[in-house]
């Protein structure tokens, strides 16, 4: 009776758990939308819109792609009781199509899922939000540009996104109304996406609602409203309410407002000009010179201790110095793995964008594992540890083709765009505040060159110790493998005054298990910004 | 038992300390220098050094006679004193493994080798280390003059695993290699069983002669 008993017991505690599991996923609803309104412009970022209720606390949003197998994202996330959540994620939609899978993770157990194809909704053309605006504007929007491709979107204050990033394939946004409510988040980016070269059109109401710092003054009157320059983008105040007729049959009102260029011929400085640079096979990365000075000190105490000492003493001084050289391994460890970085090399590009704010690109690779090869030893099979701004992390596995990518928070400082068992690479957004204050001061002269009006010119030093620049034929040799985003960048301001430089850029905050100094390449306008 | 384990452990102490570990010492330390602390070629030298070490162990090259006079009268039974040897075998490998510590300890943190995979080869070298051992004192007893038989043995064992496919899972250089460098490290129990029985195996037919031997000896004694 007493075995029965327990196993009674135990079948019920059994149903009970399984019902209790099984209880969590019947609770949860999780939708999941990308782009806006389903459509997505490909080789663009996108937002990956996760809304949910009923997930228990502690739980993870897990991402990932077909296009990058192997490749984990997690996000965390925080729940209100009978509330839903929503979780923006930037999404890099690749150009020949893909399918995301995003999971709802809790307890170990998957929640939710749901798979989402990039490709069923494309459109290869400027996307235009509007937001609290009249339908009819929408139609007239539309006609304005008839010769290009332009899809009208009208969006909700929440769906309108948080992220710089997400802003990537937004050509224009006309905001009217004054029913809404923005974060300062959203203000942000949406103040980073104008200065890139955005085009914001609001009206009187909504000026109110997004504040008054969008509309810093000097402006130009124009027909259609002022026109105030934030960067290489431009906001237009209308002067009269969008309802009105002028706006609804006029077209040329719109063109002219937002002066859009075509599409083809679209250039603004966003995220996605970090075309993938196709590096040579990297270099590998050098071990620290003296790292046999470890080794033969250890073989040659050992040694010492096991030939001449006497078999009573042996152990002891044995046990001695293994203990001293245990001890000492673990500093010296930490010091050659975060000189050496496991092999792998890191390239990093910083566009500085006219509002002080900045988005990067890094681009972490493991050359090919051949053991050696003269130039240096391969990179570890077993990966490196990444850790960026002491928030998010991952790793980097190519003998296990796998990368894993974990956010701390619901904003993270960067983002995967692409990534393969031994190649990962992130984009991100950061304020100029974080940057290091030589890139102000511009100190590394010998590293900087200026483009301007199609002419490269580099920095040279006279007796008396003052710089001058000089004209120089070619683009500098540092530069080439950089060629395509640099020219895509310079594209945005053909006739301005474009700095580059190579510096030491510790404020991107990215290291590698624990070495964080790696030259970036920057780049930034000086002059020519968009005139109103 | 104890007796025994602290007999040989001594014996080695005395006499085989001093050449075992400035050999596997100074291989490590040429090793780790060569290569960067690469961990496959650490591991692959240490695996020498085990089999090197436990049939060494196993021939008696460093163990204690006195041992082997108390099971000849009778003292001690050949199964209690072969368990106590391979009990021993167990402290000298650990013994090489802290005198191995630093350069482990630097290729697990400048490589990135998982912690589970070092766990999975600490269990294999302390196979390999007893296989060798049993190999060591089988050839001991069968030798038949040879001083050279174990290590023939212990050759041939190596390359007909290497080179017999379904015999490389117990291949202990193999072992090591998968465990380090593969996707999958393989099972580990294959390799752990058939050393296991192996082991015993060759135990047995050493305790075997033994008792025989025991048993003629008492018999003489009682003759007289």
């Amino acid at each position: 009776m007493h075995k029965k008993g327990m196993l009674l017991a135990l079948t019920l505690l059994s149903c009970l758990f399984l019902t209790a599991s099984y209880s969590w996923a019947a609770n949860v609803q999780m939708s999941v939308s990308i782009g806006f309104k389903g459509y997505v412009l490909p080789g663009r970022w996108v937002p990956l819109q996760v809304e949910f209720k009923g997930a228990p606390k502690g739980g993870t949003i897990e991402v990932t792609r077909r296009s990058c197998p192997g490749l984990v994202e997690r996000y965390p996330y925080a729940t209100y009781a009978n509330q839903s959540t929503r979780l923006e994620i930037p999404f890099y939609a690749e150009e020949t199509g893909d399918i995301a899978t995003v999971k709802l993770i809790a307890n170990g157990q998957v929640l939710a899922e749901q798979h989402l194809r990039t490709y069923e909704s494309i459109f290869l053309g400027h996307f235009i939000l509007t937001l609290q605006t009249p339908v009819q504007i929408g139609k007239s929007i539309g006609i304005s540009f008839s010769n290009e491709p332009i899809n009208v979107i009208p969006v909700t204050s929440k769906e309108l996104p948080a992220m710089i990033l997400d802003y990537d394939s937004i050509s224009g946004i006309v905001v009217a109304g004054s029913d809404f409510t923005l974060n300062p988040a959203q203000k942000r980016a949406l103040r980073d996406w104008v200065a890139g070269g955005g085009r914001l059109f609001i009206t009187p109401e909504a000026v109110a609602a997004l504040g008054s710092e969008f509309l810093a003054p000097p402006y130009r009157q124009r027909a259609y409203g002022r026109v105030y320059t934030l960067g290489l983008g431009r906001i237009v105040c209308g002067e009269s309410e969008l309802s009105l007729l002028p706006w609804v049959n006029n077209p040329q009102l719109w063109r002219e407002a937002f002066d859009i260029a075509p599409f083809a011929k679209s250039h603004r400085l966003t995220p996605s000009l970090f075309e993938l640079t196709e590096h040579k096979k990297p270099l590998k990365q050098p071990v620290s010179p003296w790292y046999f000075l470890f080794p033969t000190l250890w073989g040659i105490v050992v040694l010492s201790v096991t030939i001449l000492s006497t078999p009573k003493k042996r152990f002891a001084l044995l046990l001695a110095s293994t203990i001293i050289f245990t001890l000492a391994a673990i500093p010296f460890g930490r010091y050659q793995q975060s000189y050496w970085r496991r092999g792998a090399t890191i390239h990093s590009h910083l566009l500085l964008l006219p509002n002080d704010e900045a988005i990067f690109q890094t681009q972490i690779q493991l050359p090919d594992a051949k053991i050696w090869d003269g130039r240096g030893i391969a990179a570890s099979p077993w990966g490196v540890e990444i850790q960026s701004r002491g928030t998010d992390s991952g790793k980097l596995q190519p003998l296990f083709s796998r990368v894993e990518w974990n956010h701390r928070t619901v904003m993270p400082f960067c983002n995967v765009m692409t990534a393969h068992g031994d190649e990962l690479n992130l984009v991100g957004c950061m304020s100029k505040n974080l940057l290091n204050e030589t890139l102000q001061t511009v100190q590394n002269h010998l590293a900087t060159v200026k483009y301007e009006e199609h002419q490269w010119y580099v920095t040279y030093s006279t007796n008396d110790g003052d710089e001058h620049w000089r004209r120089s034929r070619r683009m500098p040799g540092w530069l080439i493998p950089e060629r395509v985003w640099v020219e895509r960048a310079t594209l945005t301001a053909p006739n301005g005054t474009w700095l580059l430089g190579k510096e030491s850029i510790r404020s991107i905050g990215l290291s590698l298990q624990g070495g964080s100094h790696h030259q970036v390449i920057w780049m930034k306008l000086i002059t020519g910004e968009a005139k109103p | 038992m104890i007796a025994v384990i602290i007999a040989d452990l001594g014996a080695w102490i005395k006499r085989g300390s001093r050449p075992s570990l400035a050999i596997i010492l100074g291989m490590l330390a040429i090793i780790a220098g060569v290569t960067y602390f690469r961990p496959e070629a650490i591991g692959e030298i240490f695996t020498l050094a085990v089999i090197w070490a436990g049939l060494f162990a196993g021939e008696e090259r460093w163990g204690n006679p006195e041992v082997w006079r108390w099971v000849s009268r009778g003292e001690f039974l050949p199964l209690r004193v072969m368990t106590a040897k391979s009990v021993a075998i167990i402290l000298l490998y650990l013994l090489l493994m802290a005198a191995i510590l630093p350069i482990l300890v630097l290729a697990r943190m400048v490589w990135g080798v998982p912690i589970d995979r070092l766990w999975l080869l600490f269990w294999a070298w302390l196979m390999t280390m007893e296989t060798s051992f049993a190999l060591g004192i089988t050839a001991h007893y069968f030798r038949d003059q040879n001083p050279y038989f174990g290590s023939i043995l212990t050759i041939v064992g190596l390359v007909t695993t290497a080179l017999v496919p379904w015999l490389q899972p117990v291949n202990p250089f193999i072992r090591v290699w998968k465990i380090i460098g593969s996707v999958n490290p393989g099972d580990q129990g294959v390799f752990i069983i058939a050393n296991l029985v192996a082991m015993i195996g060759m135990l047995t037919l050493v305790g075997w002669r033994l008792r025989r031997e025991v048993i003629w000896r008492l018999g003489q004694q009682l003759h007289r």
